[in-house]
């Protein structure tokens, strides 16, 4: 099963601060970012651009170097990312969260030119792991402000071309050590550009991005919002326990969720006793939300349409469900981007028919170009046709399309297997958990290395009660060994189900 | 841990140390919350529960950082809803 929608390439400018020269000719005194400490028109976040890209000059940085950026949601990180783009560098963000078991691989990985930290604590961290320059954040703003009112440089656009490496964006392979997606700036702007024909992001709309931008789903919102001329407003986990505050007060229109964020606005909305905020559009990745809690939400903000989308930053989207797709389609998570095709594979590549669990592959212009410095992870992912040379994704993901080639995900592989002689998946097991009322949040580990399928679940109910309301909704042989009561599930950095920290704590 | 007198009652510590399963009585009023687990989901939990337990609304002003940085900084602007609930 195979499904293709084909536009007309978008033509004109194709690099990521080509769509931010664009928005600031079209809207210079528009609101483009705003954070805790204040707000930038897109001509003052073009300005602060150039100020931080001269500031990197200043430091010896050029055209396809590489910076490392571990800092928060703020406008900093705008800027910075615009300023090294607009010179041709490549930028690599970093979760302030990465645990320093990680960053022990990142920062060699990527080997950048200069380092830029939060604060001094992790700045030390960072020098310990590189010989090269390491600014606190601090620093690097002092030495833009120096150069804001200066003369600017030379003009830089020019020299950056569309197959440019961009960004670096670093994702936690399911059982290997962290790896970079390397992003050029063709396939970042043909997916930001896709994205927003689905979404349709408004120049009025204000865009919370309370998900990490170091993740790329928070990072694509400043692009969609630029190509858009919307204002992003960021905001940092310190700030949640004021969402509701922050919706009010900046009317906010379009919020970005990750399961734990949906908790949170629910769990905050249930005690505002103001009118529904203004939000128009829910959009979900990275991890689903539930059927429970999108319906939550629509009671609680009942202007609100919900987008579920999935994608794999190996090619940032996937699929998007139209607004409120969900209805008619529950559990899906839309059709292939316009202009990209979504297959339906078994293990020897051949295509299955609609309704048939198979592998997600992704072919179009948004595929990356691999990983960084890792050409067998990437010959395994990135596959070309032996005879025209297109390359093939494969996600490593497993699900089926409709007969309208809508997308449903069943799982990694990891999460599919056999038992008692039945062919399950974990996700089926945590659907029928977070069906049994007083179920918050659940999570399946399946059998493995002397363990048999197990459940985390948080829940007032006791072990023994949810698996006897999980008999009631499942088959015998779908039904967990054991299952393990949790106050939260862990969860990563970007808001996923951290199951590899699950399978350490079984062992 | 020290022990300091504070006039908070049992049902705080209870509630701060059902939240954050990491943290035992008698708690120090100094104690770093976010150092002993309290992220922003447990934040807003804390946050739901206190004020079902005090039958107060911490207004939105008071819902920041430092609010939330130790037991004693809490219990102050708990303290002080309380008495202006009564007064």
């Amino acid at each position: 099963m195979t499904t293709q929608t084909l536009v007309a390439a978008d033509t004109g400018t194709d690099t990521v601060h080509g769509l931010l020269a664009a928005a600031v000719a079209a809207r210079p005194d528009a609101p483009a970012v705003r954070d805790a400490s204040g707000v930038w028109t897109y001509a003052e976040l073009d300005a602060w651009s150039r100020a931080y890209a001269d500031w990197l000059t200043a430091q010896g940085v050029g055209h396809a170097d590489r910076i490392l950026v571990r800092v928060g949601n703020t406008r900093e990180f705008t800027a910075l990312m615009f300023g090294a783009l607009r010179r041709g560098i490549a930028f690599v963000p970093v979760n302030p969260a990465m645990k320093r078991f990680h960053l022990n691989t990142v920062v060699p990985d990527c080997d950048p030119k200069l380092v830029i930290g939060e604060g001094s604590q992790d700045t030390s961290v960072l020098r310990e792991l590189t010989d090269r320059p390491v600014f606190e954040l601090d620093e690097v703003r002092r030495g833009a402000e120096a150069l804001y009112d200066a003369a600017p440089g030379a003009p830089d656009e020019a020299t950056v071309a569309p197959d440019d490496l961009g960004l670096l964006i670093y994702t936690s392979g399911s059982t290997s050590a962290p790896k970079a997606v390397v992003s050029t700036h063709a396939p970042i702007v043909f997916a930001a550009r896709a994205i927003q024909a689905r979404l349709g992001y408004r120049e009025d709309d204000v865009v919370l991005v309370a998900v990490p931008v170091s993740f790329d789903y928070g990072l694509y919102q400043i692009l969609l919002s630029v190509i858009a001329g919307a204002q992003v407003l960021l905001t940092s986990p310190d700030r949640h326990v004021r969402l509701l505050g922050t919706l009010h007060e900046h009317r906010v229109t379009v919020v970005p969720l990750v399961p734990s964020l949906g908790e949170m606005l629910l769990t905050l909305a249930r005690r505002d006793r103001r009118e529904a905020p203004p939000v128009r559009l829910f959009t979900n990745t990275g991890a689903a939300l539930t059927g429970p809690v999108i319906a939550q939400l629509r009671a609680a903000f009942p202007q609100a349409r919900v987008s579920p989308m999935f994608g794999t930053t190996e090619c940032k989207r996937i699929t998007v469900l139209e607004p409120d797709g969900d209805i008619a389609r529950p559990g899906s998570v839309g059709r292939a981007l316009d202009g990209t095709e979504v297959l339906i594979l078994d293990d020897d590549g051949r295509l299955l028919p609609a309704g048939t669990v198979g592998e997600i592959c992704v072919r179009g212009p948004h595929i990356m170009t691999g990983y960084w410095q890792a050409p067998e992870q990437t010959a395994l992912r990135f596959r070309p046709d032996p005879v025209t040379g297109e390359i093939t994704l494969h996600t490593g993901d497993y699900g089926h399309l409709d007969a309208d080639g809508h997308l449903y995900f069943e799982g990694r592989r990891d999460d599919l297997f056999k038992r008692k002689g039945v062919r399950m998946g974990t996700l089926e097991i945590e659907t029928a958990a977070l069906d049994i009322e007083g179920v918050t949040a659940a999570a399946a580990l399946a059998p493995a290395e002397g363990h048999d399928l197990t459940l985390y679940a948080v829940t007032d109910l006791t072990a023994d009660e949810v698996l006897a309301q999980l008999t009631e909704r499942l088959e015998a042989a779908k039904v967990p060994a054991a299952c393990h009561l949790l106050d939260a599930l862990p969860l990563t950095p970007n808001g996923k189900t951290d199951k590899q920290r699950l399978r350490r704590e079984q062992k | 841990m020290t022990t300091t007198d504070v006039s908070w009652d049992a049902g705080f510590e209870q509630l701060l140390t059902s939240v954050l399963p990491r943290v035992t009585a008698p708690l120090d009023p100094a104690l770093d919350l976010k150092a002993v687990g309290l992220d922003s989901m447990a934040t807003i939990e804390l946050l739901v529960r206190l004020e079902d337990q005090y039958d107060v609304e911490i207004p939105e002003d008071k819902l920041t950082a430092a609010t939330f940085a130790t037991p004693g900084a809490l219990w102050a602007v708990l303290a002080a809803l309380r008495t202006a609930a009564h007064a």
